[in-house]
C-alpha cells in the first residue's frame, strides 16, 4: 500500500506538489498522469526517497520512507524513465547484486528467467553500456521487479520499449497487481494508462485535478455537467487540465 | 507563417556564442547554489592561497639568506638560495605539468567526444570547429584549472618577495597557465588521433596507457634532476672552484627541452628584472601545438565523434556465469560485501579508474626512492641523529603522500556511482552501510601504501626503534582517517555528474579535503614529536621501545588511538548524514 498524505514539496518559492494526497490499495494499478511540468515525477521521487518532502508524510507498505528509509526500500522496486545503470557490469552481474542489495537467497534462477523473459539471456555476459535504451529499461525493470516487492513504483515505463515489450510489461503490470501487490505508475501515454490503471489521478501544477476510476472521471466531465462528451481517457484528460486552466484565468481576471 | 520564419528587420538577430552558451549555464548555476556553500568553498581556497603566499615568502626567506657568502652578502638572494630556490620551481611546476599530462587524454576524449550536449552542439547549424575549440576550452578547466589556480599564488609571491616591476605579474602568470596549455593541446591532439584509428572500444584503455607512460617519464625527469646528489657534492666539495662550478649546475634548468624549465626560467629571471627569451620559445611551442590539434581537429574531430557512437564490440555468450568465490565471500558481509564487490568490478574494468593505483605506485615509488637516495653518511653519531630528524620530516611527507593517493582513490568514490547513485539510493541500504563499503573498498590501497612507506622509509633509514614503532604507527593512523575523511568528504559533497575520476579529484570539495588531510597529518607528527624529539636529542635515553612502556609513552599511544578513532569516525558520520540529506 502507498500512502501519501498532505505532500508538499518546494523548491524555493516554487511548489511544485502543493497537499497531494492520494492511497494506492494492493490488488490495483494506480495511473498518475498529468502535463509535462505537473508534479508527477517530484511525486514519484517523494515516494522513493529521493527528494525530501517539505511537508507531509509517505508511507510505503506501512513504512515511513524518511524515517524507515531502509525497511520502506526494501519494500518497493523502482523504475525510473531514465535507465542510468553501471556501464562497466552485465546484466547478470548487475542482477545478483540488486540480489544481494535485498538479500534473496538463491536468486540464479529467477535472474535467468527474468532475462530468458525481456529475452536479454543472449547478451546477459556483456557490459551494460553496450546495450540499447530499450534493452536497459528492460533491464531496469528486472531490478525492480526480481526482489518481488509488495509495491512498484514506475515512472514512464514505456519509454524506449519496443511494441512486444511494451505489450509484455503492460502485462506485467496489471498480472502484479493481481497478485495482490501495489503499482502506481505515472505516464503520458493515455492508452496505457486507459489500459492498466485501476485509479486514475490527473495531476496539474502540483495539484490533483480529479482522481478515481475511469467511470467515475468520466461521470465527472460527463456532457451534462460540462457540455464536453467524456468517454475517453483522452478527452477526460484535456477537460479536466481545460477546466482548471480556465479557472485559474477566471481568478486572475478577478484579481 | 512567414513572419515566424523570417525575422522582421526591426527585430533582434540572436547571433549564437557557444562562450556566451557556457557562461550563461555556469552563471545560471552560480546564481541557484546555495550561498552556505560558496561561502565554505571561498573560506577554504582563501585559506589555501595564503597558506601558499605566506609559505612561499617564508621559504624564500630561508633559503636566500642560507649559505650567504661574501660574492652575495647585499644581494636580495643568496646564490644558493637562487639555485635551489629556480630548482624547486622548475620541479613543482614539473610535478604540476605530469599530473595535468595524465588526465589530458582522458578528460579530453569524455569532453570532446562524450559529453552530454555535443549530440545537441553537433546537430546545430555550428561549424565543428567552433564546437571543438569550446571543448578544448573545457578540457583545460578540467585538467588544468586547479593546478592553474594553485601556481599562481607562489608566482605573485615571488614577484612580491623581489620586488618585481609591474610587468612580471601578468607574464609570470601567462607562462605557468601556458606551460599547462601545452600538455592539455597535446592531450587533445592524441585524443583525436585515438578516436579517429585506435582499436574501436579501447580507445579509453590506450589513452590511460599512453597518459601513464606520459607522466611517469616526466615523473623520471623530475628524479633525474637528482637534488640530493647536488646537495652531497656541495658539502664534500672543499674548493671555491667546484662550490661555483656546482652552483652554476643547480642555478641551470635541469630538464633544457621542457616546457616547464622555460617557464620557470622566464619566471624567475623576470621576477628580478631581466626579460627573458624562453618566454617566446614557451609561447611559441603553445601555438604550434594549438594549431596542430587544430589542423587535426578540421581533419578528425567529427569523424572520430560519428566513430565513437557507432563503434561496439559484442561477443554473444548466453552461458550462465555464477558469481565467482571472492563475489560470494564478500557477499557473506551483506549489502556492503556485495557493494565493494561491484567497486572492485567497475575499477578494474574501468581505465580512468584503474590508471589512479599506477599513480599510487608511481607515488610511492618516487617517495621510497628519494627517502633511500638522500645522502646522509652510515657512520657516526651525527648521522644517527640527522637520520632520525629525516625519518622524523618523512611522517609528515607520508600523510602527504597517503592524501595525494586518497584524492584519487578514496575522494571520488561515493561520486564514481555517477548517474547510477539512483540504483543505491532506492534500494534497502543505509547511507551509512553505503559510505561504509566505500571505506573498506578504499583501505586496502591506501592502507597497504601506507604501510610500505612507513617500512620503507624506517628500514631504508635504520632508524631508532621509537621512530621506526612511531612511523608504523603514523602510516596505519593515516590511512584509516585519511581515507575515512576522503570518503566522507566525498560523500558529503558528492558529484555524480562527472565524466572522469580526476575532474571529481580536482574540485572545491578535493581541495577541501586536501587541506583537511594535510591538517591531520599535521597533527599525527606534533602527537609524535616528544618521542622523536628525545630520540633525536639522547638516542640512549630509552633503549628499544622502553619508552611507551612509561606513562608518558603511554599517554601519546592512547592520544594516537583516540585521534585515529575520531578521525576516521567523524568524517565517515559527517559523510553518510550530508549523502542522506542529499535531493
Amino acid at each position: 500500500m502507498i500512502e501519501v498524505v498532505n505532500f508538499v514539496k518546494r523548491f524555493g518559492r516554487v511548489a511544485a506538489v502543493n497537499d497531494v494526497s492520494l492511497t494506492v490499495r494492493p490488488g490495483e494499478v494506480f495511473g498518475l498522469l498529468g502535463p509535462n511540468g505537473a508534479g508527477k515525477t517530484t511525486t514519484i521521487r517523494g515516494m522513493t526517497g529521493l527528494t525530501r518532502p517539505t511537508s507531509g508524510t509517505v508511507r510505503v507498505a506501512g513504512f515511513d520512507v524518511w524515517r524507515e528509509p531502509v525497511r520502506a526500500k526494501g519494500a518497493f522496486g523502482y523504475i525510473p524513465d531514465r535507465p542510468y545503470l553501471y556501464g562497466k557490469l552485465t546484466a547478470r552481474e548487475l542482477l545478483r547484486f540488486i540480489a544481494g542489495l535485498h538479500k534473496l537467497p538463491k536468486a540464479d534462477a529467477e535472474i535467468e528467467r527474468w532475462l530468458e523473459f525481456f529475452g536479454l539471456t543472449d547478451f546477459s555476459n556483456e557490459l551494460i553500456e553496450t546495450y540499447s535504451h530499450g534493452m536497459k529499461q528492460k533491464l531496469t525493470i528486472i531490478t525492480a521487479m526480481l526482489p518481488e516487492p509488495p509495491v512498484l513504483i514506475v515512472d514512464e515505463p514505456m519509454v524506449g520499449l519496443d511494441p512486444r515489450a511494451a505489450k509484455q510489461a503492460r502485462e506485467l503490470l496489471s498480472d502484479y497487481a493481481k497478485k495482490g501487490k501495489t503499482v502506481l505508475l505515472t505516464t503520458h501515454s493515455l492508452p496505457v494508462a486507459e489500459a492498466v490503471a485501476h485509479r486514475i489521478a490527473v495531476l496539474d501544477r502540483g495539484h490533483i485535478l480529479a482522481e478515481g476510476t475511469l467511470e467515475e472521471l468520466q461521470r465527472r466531465t460527463s456532457e451534462e455537467k460540462s457540455g464536453v462528451e467524456g468517454n475517453t481517457l483522452e478527452r477526460i484528460f484535456f477537460k479536466l487540465v481545460e477546466e482548471e486552466e480556465l479557472e485559474r484565468q477566471r481568478v486572475k481576471d478577478a484579481a | 507563417m512567414s513572419s515566424l520564419s523570417k525575422p522582421m528587420s526591426t527585430e533582434r538577430v540572436y547571433r549564437a556564442s557557444l562562450l556566451e552558451l557556457k557562461w550563461r549555464g555556469l552563471w545560471n548555476s552560480i546564481t541557484r547554489g546555495n550561498p552556505w556553500a560558496y561561502v565554505a568553498a571561498a573560506f577554504f581556497v582563501g585559506a589555501v592561497i595564503y597558506g601558499e603566499w605566506i609559505g612561499v615568502l617564508r621559504a624564500l626567506e630561508y633559503v636566500c639568506n642560507a649559505g650567504r657568502t661574501f660574492l652575495d652578502a647585499n644581494a636580495s638572494c643568496s646564490i644558493v638560495g637562487r639555485s635551489i630556490s629556480s630548482r624547486v620551481l622548475e620541479s613543482g611546476l614539473l610535478v604540476l605539468a605530469a599530473g595535468v599530462t595524465f588526465s589530458a587524454i582522458t578528460t579530453a576524449i569524455s569532453t570532446l567526444y562524450a559529453s552530454d550536449d555535443l549530440n545537441f552542439l553537433l546537430a546545430q547549424p555550428i561549424p565543428a570547429a567552433r564546437v571543438f575549440a569550446v571543448k578544448l576550452l573545457d578540457t583545460y578547466l578540467s585538467a588544468a584549472g586547479v593546478p592553474s589556480v594553485l601556481t599562481i599564488p607562489p608566482l605573485l609571491a615571488i614577484g612580491a618577495f623581489f620586488g618585481a616591476a609591474w610587468w612580471y605579474y601578468p607574464l609570470a602568470i601567462l607562462a605557468a597557465l601556458i606551460t599547462y596549455v601545452l600538455p592539455v593541446a597535446l592531450g587533445s591532439s592524441i585524443a583525436i588521433a585515438l578516436m579517429r584509428f585506435a582499436p574501436a572500444g579501447r580507445v579509453r584503455e590506450v589513452a590511460t596507457g599512453l597518459g601513464v607512460v606520459m607522466s611517469a617519464s616526466l615523473v623520471y625527469l623530475i628524479r633525474a634532476a637528482r637534488p640530493e646528489e647536488l646537495l652531497r657534492q656541495l658539502g664534500q666539495s672543499d674548493s671555491d672552484a667546484a662550490i661555483n662550478k656546482l652552483l652554476e649546475a643547480l642555478g641551470a634548468p635541469s630538464n633544457p627541452l621542457l616546457p616547464s624549465s622555460w617557464a620557470s626560467d622566464f619566471i624567475w629571471t623576470a621576477a628580478r628584472g631581466d626579460l627573458n627569451l624562453s618566454i617566446v620559445l614557451l609561447t611559441g611551442t603553445a601555438a604550434l601545438l594549438m594549431l596542430i590539434a587544430g589542423w587535426l581537429a578540421s581533419r578528425a574531430y567529427l569523424e572520430g565523434w560519428v566513430r565513437g557512437l557507432e563503434s561496439s564490440r559484442v561477443k554473444l555468450d548466453p552461458r550462465p556465469r555464477r558469481a565467482s568465490g571472492l563475489e560470494t565471500a564478500l557477499g557473506r558481509f551483506g549489502a556492503a560485501g556485495h557493494l565493494v564487490m561491484k567497486d572492485a568490478r567497475l575499477l578494474f574494468r574501468d581505465a580512468t579508474q584503474w590508471s589512479q593505483l599506477l599513480i599510487l605506485v608511481a607515488l610511492g615509488g618516487v617517495y621510497v626512492v628519494s627517502v633511500r637516495a638522500f645522502p646522509i653518511p652510515l657512520d657516526s653519531d651525527q648521522s644517527l641523529i640527522l637520520r632520525n630528524a629525516l625519518g622524523f620530516m618523512t611522517l609528515a611527507f607520508q600523510g602527504f603522500v597517503i592524501a595525494g593517493v586518497g584524492v584519487r582513490m578514496a575522494f571520488p568514490s561515493v561520486s564514481s556511482e555517477g548517474y547510477g547513485y539512483w540504483l543505491l539510493r532506492t534500494s534497502p541500504i543505509s547511507t551509512a552501510n553505503i559510505v561504509l563499503a566505500k571505506f573498506w573498498g578504499a583501505l586496502p590501497a591506501t592502507l597497504m601504501l601506507a604501510l610500505c612507506l612507513g617500512y620503507f622509509s624506517a628500514t631504508s633509514l635504520n632508524l631508532s626503534p621509537v621512530i621506526t614503532l612511531s612511523s608504523v604507527l603514523v602510516a596505519l593512523s593515516s590511512a584509516f582517517a585519511i581515507t575515512a575523511l576522503g570518503v566522507g568528504v566525498g560523500a558529503a559533497v558528492p558529484r555524480f555528474k562527472s565524466d572522469n575520476p580526476s575532474e571529481i579529484a580536482f574540485s572545491a570539495g578535493g581541495l577541501i579535503y586536501m587541506v583537511l588531510a594535510l591538517f591531520y597529518s599535521g597533527l599525527l607528527v606534533v602527537i609524535v614529536a616528544r618521542p622523536a624529539y628525545l630520540s633525536v636529542i639522547d638516542p640512549n635515553a630509552y633503549p628499544g621501545l622502553s619508552y611507551f612502556a612509561t606513562l608518558e609513552g603511554a599517554i601519546v599511544l592512547g592520544v594516537l588511538g583516540v585521534v585515529t578513532v575520531l578521525g576516521t569516525l567523524l568524517p565517515l558520520w559527517f559523510g553518510w548524514t550530508r549523502l542522506d540529506r542529499l535531493e
